[in-house]
């Protein structure tokens, strides 16, 4: 075998995070950099993510007992504060997805350096304490990235999709944790008529298709022991016909008990003291 | 044609080991487009794990294949190339950095595809004999290809259904067409996503597994109904991930035991295929 199973704690088989990007309205801008966010269909769809999808997500992560790691974009935060305040109140981790959602990588290293801490010092402010983890914004970064993220204080970043296990990154230090589309919620069913959503309007995926998909990366992650990083938008799985999805992963997970359930700062923290990364 | 083993048609399992390559090429023109990282992270998963856990995948079922690969992807992770090759697989042509430009005239093509088979003997110790093209060849240099260039077989997209001689401007060569339907048989344009520049344009939902498994079993069978053969485009960076190596897995289980698929490289099956037309072997 070329590939080396990595180890995880408690003689786990493998490792699942549970993540939350709360991108509320601004996941436009995964479709539409400059996008207006704050009119029709996009604004209906970030607040509805907020008001009926983030309490189902956290009322389900609390009867699960798992704690997440919740990405969120500074603007989210200052536009709706109680739900941030609601979230640091769950006990979930708190990491930083850009200020305002912006493609960071077009940007000098000093515009991004300014953003970026405007982000951190304001998210930090709501966790209580230092914010360890970033999420880019959907979009594209760079190695100035990295090097902005070292000198903010971070430890890991969860955005890239060269490995599936987590790695440290050689010049900046920073331990990543790759994520990979198929395990994210929201590419498969975000829908909009003005503006198109996705461009092509493609039909929202059936769940069952999606939970299959799901499915298979599970038995993957179990058979090859690498990390099952599973990213939800709370107006996609957090919506009341799709949180059936979420439900039934944890219940796979629960009944098998061989994976380590943990959030990004306790998965990076464990690969870098035990060394059990590859690079 | 009756393929070894009296199987019914001769299939290859056929990768495009792109890399970076294709990620680069939509974001080279974009401000700062050459220092991104997240689309080309796609593309290197390919080379850092992908092709590792389908060559395990392939050796526990003892399949062999073709790897298509750009020849600046040979010479940056020629570590790579060498353990495809150690566990028996053939490497093929796939253009120099996959960006479809050949020139525009007959010596300009000629001289990129010399300078692919060069970098391949630098780093591989030989040239390759099996031609996936990336963008759009003259006649005049597919004649050349087919013939004085040393090609054996062609293995293109869009290529008809019959294992055949390859045909430039109507008339047969001397090299093999092992054509790959790829609106089926390309996992990249089933399960490939990126969000931002889009891939794939309009941003179409990541399909079902399943669904894409089915089809690759659906055209297998339509191969071995119409006595056709023919190759996959399959590629690293998406088939080797967790899940979908479960599914890729499930394929290769479905072609090592139907006893109707010969499963062999492009090479294999283009060589025997001459021998028999050219009256070497004996039809078994």
């Amino acid at each position: 075998m070329f590939i080396e199973k990595m180890e995880w704690p408690d003689g786990k088989a493998y490792a699942a995070m549970i993540s939350v990007n709360l991108d509320a309205e601004y996941f436009g801008k995964i479709y539409y950099p400059d996008v207006n966010v704050k009119e029709g269909d996009i604004l209906r769809l970030g607040q509805t993510s907020i008001r009926f999808g983030l309490p189902r997500l956290l009322y389900t992560l609390r009867s699960y007992g798992v704690k997440a790691t919740f990405f969120i974009p500074w603007q989210v935060a200052k536009d709706y504060p109680d739900a941030v305040k609601a979230v640091v109140k769950e006990g979930h981790e708190i990491g930083c997805h850009g200020n305002c959602h912006e493609l960071l990588a077009p940007m000098t290293k000093a515009d991004q350096l300014r953003v970026l801490k405007e982000a951190t010092y304001g998210l930090e402010a709501f966790a209580g304490k230092p914010v360890e983890g970033f999420r880019m914004p959907e979009g594209e970064i760079n190695e100035d990235t990295y090097q902005v993220l070292k000198a903010l204080g971070y430890t890991y970043s969860s955005s890239l999709s060269d490995d599936d296990v987590p790695y440290l990154r050689e010049n900046s230090g920073i331990m990543e944790l790759p994520v990979h589309w198929e395990l994210f919620d929201l590419p498969y069913f975000t829908f909009t008529f003005d503006p198109p959503i996705p461009p092509g309007q493609a039909r929202a995926a059936s769940m069952d298709d999606v939970l299959a998909n799901w499915y298979y990366e599970l038995e993957g992650a179990r058979r090859w022991g690498t990390l099952f990083n599973l990213q939800l938008d709370p107006q996609a799985t957090g919506e009341q016909g799709r949180i059936f999805m979420l439900e039934q992963l944890l219940d796979t997970m629960k009944e098998t008990d061989d994976v380590w359930i943990a959030t990004g700062s306790q998965i990076a923290q464990y690969c870098r003291t035990k060394g059990g990364y590859h690079v | 044609m009756i393929w070894p083993n009296k199987a019914k048609t001769a299939f290859a399992l056929g990768f495009d080991m792109d890399g970076e390559t294709i990620w680069l090429n939509k974001t080279k023109g974009l401000p700062g487009g050459d220092t991104y990282l997240k689309g080309p992270s796609i593309g290197r998963y390919g080379t850092k794990k992908g092709a590792l856990r389908v060559l395990d995948i392939l050796e526990e079922y003892g399949l062999k294949s073709t790897w298509f690969i750009p020849a600046n992807i040979v010479a940056r992770y020629s570590d790579v190339v060498e353990k495809i090759l150690d566990k028996g697989h053939e490497i093929g042509h796939h253009g120099l950095d996959h960006t479809g430009e050949y020139g525009h005239t007959f010596e300009e093509q000629k001289t990129r595809i010399q300078l692919c088979q060069d970098i391949f003997v630098k780093y591989t110790g030989k040239r390759a004999l099996g031609f996936r093209p990336t963008g759009y060849l003259l006649p005049e240099t597919e004649r050349w290809i087919y013939g004085e260039g040393g090609f054996v077989y062609s293995s293109a997209g869009i290529s008809g259904e019959a294992c055949g001689w390859y045909e430039v401007e109507g008339q047969p060569t001397s090299a093999v067409n092992i054509p790959c339907r790829d609106e089926q048989m390309d996992d990249y344009v089933q399960t490939v996503f990126h969000s931002w520049p889009a891939v794939l344009v309009g941003l179409p939902r990541i399909a079902r597994y399943d669904n894409a498994l089915d089809n690759w079993i659906h055209e297998t069978e339509g191969m071995v109904r119409f006595g056709n053969s023919g190759s996959s485009a399959f590629h690293p960076q998406i088939a080797g991930t967790p899940g979908r190596a479960m599914v890729f897995d499930r394929f290769c289980r479905y072609l090592a035991g139907n006893p109707d698929v010969w499963c062999a490289s492009c090479l294999e099956i283009a060589e025997y295929y001459k021998g028999v037309m050219e009256g070497k072997k004996h039809v078994h």
